[in-house]
């Protein structure tokens, strides 16, 4: 392979992958991504209930309050990431989640349990497919964390008035 | 590198600080809309809160089985009692308890043992079921929980019905 013609190309995609205005879009569809994913267990907390416990990883004492607490944890790191207010904090939230979900899909698949994602609602049931689609989305997550640098961010906004102040 | 792009440097104790706040956000939000729903979810599973059931084992559960008035329930998912399950069993998963319960209601035998049994791991859909037949009304000296579960029984090399029967 001639290396002169591919090394400009891996570095174009090399800076396309560590720009920021891709994380601006990748945390605008991330973010958009977990509060819709908790509107439907925001409003069904029983049911949530019931998918979290089937995946029989948590200790039954502790089923309950994950299933009522993860939804808002979604939806508020979710708002967060899209309005720019504390992004890294809510793109790490939701970057640790997702490892969570993936270990918890992975044990599920390996057990070869047919159990409900409870990811986007209810009827998804958890495949091979489940897992990649996580991975993609921690890789969103990652990206945002390493390169986001407040493009329409209200952080951004709020530490440039807070620095003309002082 | 004058790439543009590069990431600004982490201040990780704003990123860790701002995780602890959407976190004790979440928390907050949850349970005090939980608190305030018309039938709030409670934090521990009730359950929980009840002492064990009697055990039996699966030689035993062989020959309870020859007796008359023996109930046998698989508790597990429906999908995974079509698979495989105790011969005399009948699918019943908590969530549908409710609804089934009327339906079932005329089998139970008056005064006979009720054998519940779930996967034996993971979510212990036993013991939740083994309550909602004591919330119902049935003693607890007729309940009884299949030691070790499925797993345990299968395992044993006892006899299995169901789609995937040896």
């Amino acid at each position: 392979m001639d290396q002169r013609s591919f090394d400009p190309l891996t570095k174009k995609f090399s800076l396309f992958l560590r720009s920021p205005y891709l994380a601006f879009v990748l945390r605008i569809i991330l973010g958009g991504l977990f509060v819709w994913a908790s509107c439907d267990k925001i409003l069904y907390p029983a049911r949530f209930v019931e998918e979290v416990a089937n995946y029989g990883i948590l200790p039954p004492g502790l089923v309950n309050l994950w299933a009522l607490t993860l939804p808002w944890l979604e939806m508020i790191a979710g708002l967060s990431l899209i309005l720019g207010f504390l992004p890294r904090s809510s793109a790490l939230i939701l970057s640790a989640l997702l490892i969570a979900f993936l270990i918890a899909i992975a044990i599920n698949l390996a057990r070869g349990l047919p159990i409900d994602c409870g990811c986007f609602g209810a009827g998804e049931e958890l495949t091979g497919v489940t897992l990649l689609r996580d991975f993609l989305f921690l890789a969103m997550g990652i990206q945002v964390f390493w390169f986001d640098q407040g493009i329409l961010a209200l952080e951004g906004l709020w530490k440039r008035r807070k620095g003309r102040k002082s | 590198m004058s790439s543009g792009v590069n990431s600004q440097k982490i201040n990780w104790m704003e990123v860790l600080l701002g995780c602890l706040l959407i976190g004790l956000l979440s928390l907050s939000l949850s349970l005090a809309l939980n608190f305030f729903r018309p039938s709030p979810l409670s934090l521990i599973p009730p359950f929980l809160s009840e002492p064990s059931y009697q055990q039996i084992d699966a030689k035993e559960a062989l020959e309870t089985a020859r007796r008359e008035g023996i109930l046998f329930l698989d508790s597990r998912l429906h999908s995974r009692y079509r698979r495989a399950h105790l011969p005399q069993a009948m699918s019943l998963p908590p969530k549908d308890f409710n609804s089934l319960y009327p339906l079932l209601h005329p089998l139970i035998p008056t005064g006979g043992l009720i054998i519940i049994y779930g996967e034996g791991w993971g979510r212990p859909t036993e013991k939740e079921l083994a309550y909602l037949f004591l919330k119902a009304g049935v003693a607890r000296e007729r309940i009884r929980t299949l030691k070790g579960g499925f797993r345990a029984w299968e395992e044993g090399g006892h006899p299995v019905a169901g789609s995937e029967r040896r």
